[in-house]
């Protein structure tokens, strides 16, 4: 089964609720194993939280397109937003998972998730748009 | 998420049902203020029936653990569910916290 769903937001935080609903009717529908599903929907929250919070400066309305795709096989989450560029993949510090109570830092953990949990994650800057895609294979 | 506090000895159990996200976070960290500022210098934090995690609420849980321990007092996780542990491996966070299968495991610590 091949389906696709697009769902275009504002860069407000109460968008996050309806965004991850979606997600979840869609995994349902899908027949997602559970666990795939929780992790999909973490790493949407992550991924968008940073979106939503970080991608436009401070009090300026922002639009932003986020996409659910099913494919032969796999899943994958994509955002689009039209803020200032960020490359989840190079402009983000690796956590130190290492570091003492005192040192830990929580920075980075949400694109750590992402990584650890997906299995692609890409980065566009097109057209002054940043595309971050991420698929999980079910 | 609903959360419930009640008070055990000298243990505040704090339990979290539903999700732990970048929205309902703060009330969390709300919460934990209020049982700091009344005094609680030994707090567990009860997942049994906590469905989900992300980065904003392990933020709230790293700043009270520091917070309390500066205190002198510490922060226990109890009854974290198989689904979810993985987040707290992944995170690093399984060898910052104490975490343990029972509320009265934790207190008994």
């Amino acid at each position: 089964m091949i389906d696709s769903y697009r769902i275009n937001i504002k860069n407000e935080l109460d968008e996050l609720a309806t965004v991850s609903q979606k997600l979840e009717e869609l995994t349902e529908k899908w027949e997602v194993d559970m666990g795939i599903a929780m992790n999909l929907s973490l790493c949407l929250e992550e991924a968008l939280t940073n979106v939503i919070f970080y991608a436009y400066p401070k009090g300026e309305s922002g639009d932003i397109l986020v996409t659910f795709q099913l494919e032969s096989g796999s899943v994958s989450v994509g955002i689009e937003d039209e803020g200032i560029a960020f490359n989840p993949l190079t402009d983000s510090k690796e956590p130190d998972l290492e570091a003492s109570i005192e040192d830990r830092q929580i920075g980075g953990l949400g694109i750590h998730f992402i990584k650890q949990f997906m299995d692609e994650l890409d980065y566009q800057r097109i057209n002054n748009k940043n595309q971050i895609v991420f698929s999980k294979k079910i | 998420m609903e959360l419930s506090i009640e008070k055990r000895g000298d243990f505040t159990v704090v339990s979290i049902t539903g999700r732990l996200d970048t929205t309902t976070a703060p009330q969390l960290n709300n919460e934990l203020e209020k049982v700091e500022g009344d005094g609680a210098r030994s707090v567990v934090i009860d997942c049994e029936n906590m469905d989900y995690i992300s980065s904003s609420g392990l933020r709230v849980l790293l700043v009270h653990l520091k917070k309390l321990k500066g205190a002198g007092g510490k922060l226990l996780l109890s009854n974290i569910k198989d689904s979810i542990k993985e987040i707290f491996v992944v995170s690093g966070f399984t060898s910052i916290f104490s975490i343990y299968d029972s509320v009265d495991d934790a207190m008994a610590s």
